[in-house]
């Protein structure tokens, strides 16, 4: 499985959003776009990604431009796995 | 169909203030009903906890179980003010809501520790060693974890605003200064963040006696328990204690922005409340 659909699903488990993420893929927007993805949901989302990725966040990558899509969400993830 | 309990609500005295108590009874009432004493989460968790406090109420006392549920010192009905709260005293309403739980009648109690109020129930437990058993629902092992959690959400409650976001350091630095810090409502003070901070589930491993039932709640099968929480529990075990764990798979109930449930769980608690190991 592509970590981008790996993280698709974590983002679908985490908001409760049901399955209705077929059609997510790079471009979807998460922040501002997605009704659900208030900040206890931003933090849900780094929570769960730490704990299935064994990776951790620092305080100034919780921002806009990280949690803009699921592309650029996937990006930041992946970078932290090839540290 | 008739009423299956009843409820009383009602004020006990707490070392601070009066603590607000809710108390679920059986329609059927002996000598031997047992009693499950809920301590709740921390802050929003607590408010979103709440109805699946209820489902459970509902559920055991159907069973012929009763169940208690104390709000601590500056949370929920309760008198005081968040600011003024702190761990030790959440500690002692919780013994306290125990001493209430006996004084109700009840001699056999158990105690349900729901996320943060897992670490509460396991310090009260050391401190009334009749309690029979603890049970977890997807217990905050580590308080410090907690928090970083917590203050995470002050950061991300500024994401695109125009406010400086803070820094978790930056945080630390006003609570070491003395002041306290607000997260999404909440007035935490320095007391209560740094009783927190030191609480963690390793403190209480010479707590052997008294059986825990630990539920994980999983948003999938494809989602794993923690391994940090499968460390502490084999930690627990190799002390002795007798540790059960049971996973269920529903929805992360504590932390979800609408009214949410997790039937699976209300079930499976009932169903070892009542002994029945067709369910475990």
């Amino acid at each position: 499985m592509s970590l981008q659909k790996e993280i698709i699903d974590i983002i679908n488990d985490v908001l409760m959003l049901d399955g209705n993420t077929d059609d997510f893929d790079g471009d979807t927007g998460l922040l501002g776009s997605i009704p659900e993805f208030d900040s206890i949901a931003v933090v849900s989302l780094v929570t769960a990604l730490e704990e299935e990725f064994g990776c951790a966040f620092d305080d100034d990558e919780l921002n806009a431009d990280v949690f803009a899509t699921i592309g650029s969400l996937t990006t930041v993830v992946q970078q932290k796995l090839d540290e | 169909m008739s009423n299956p309990y009843k409820l009383d609500p009602g004020y006990i005295s707490g070392g601070r203030g009066a603590l607000f108590s809710l108390h679920y009874e059986p329609a059927t009432r002996t000598e031997k009903t047992p009693c499950v004493i809920v301590v709740p989460s921390f802050a929003e968790e607590m408010n979103r906890c709440r109805y699946m406090q209820t489902l459970l109420a509902q559920a055991i006392t159907a069973q012929g179980i009763a169940l208690l549920a104390v709000d601590p010192f500056g949370t929920g009905d309760s008198q005081g003010e968040f600011e003024q709260a702190s761990w030790e005293q959440w500690i002692n309403d919780t013994v306290s809501a125990c001493d209430h739980a006996t004084r109700l009648g009840y001699n056999q109690q158990s105690m349900l520790g729901i996320r943060l109020g897992a670490l509460l129930a396991a310090a009260a437990a050391e401190k009334r060693d009749h309690i029979q058993q603890l049970i977890f629902w997807q217990p905050v092992t580590s308080g410090k974890v907690a928090l970083n959690q917590f203050l995470r959400i002050k950061i991300a409650a500024s994401i695109g605003r125009e406010e400086e976001a803070g820094t978790t350091a930056q945080f630390e630095g006003q609570l070491a200064g003395g002041n306290s810090i607000e997260v999404a409502g909440y007035d935490v003070s320095p007391e209560l963040y740094y009783g927190i901070q030191s609480a963690h589930m390793n403190n209480h491993m010479s707590l052997v006696g008294t059986p825990i039932h630990w539920f994980t709640v999983l948003a999938s099968e494809e989602r794993k328990t923690p391994r940090g929480d499968i460390q502490v529990m084999d930690k627990w075990r190799e002390n002795g204690a007798q540790v059960s764990h049971q996973t269920v798979i529903g929805p992360a109930f504590w932390q979800a922005h609408e009214r949410t449930l997790a039937p699976d769980l209300i079930t499976a608690t009932a169903a070892h409340l009542a002994g029945d190991p067709n369910h475990e």
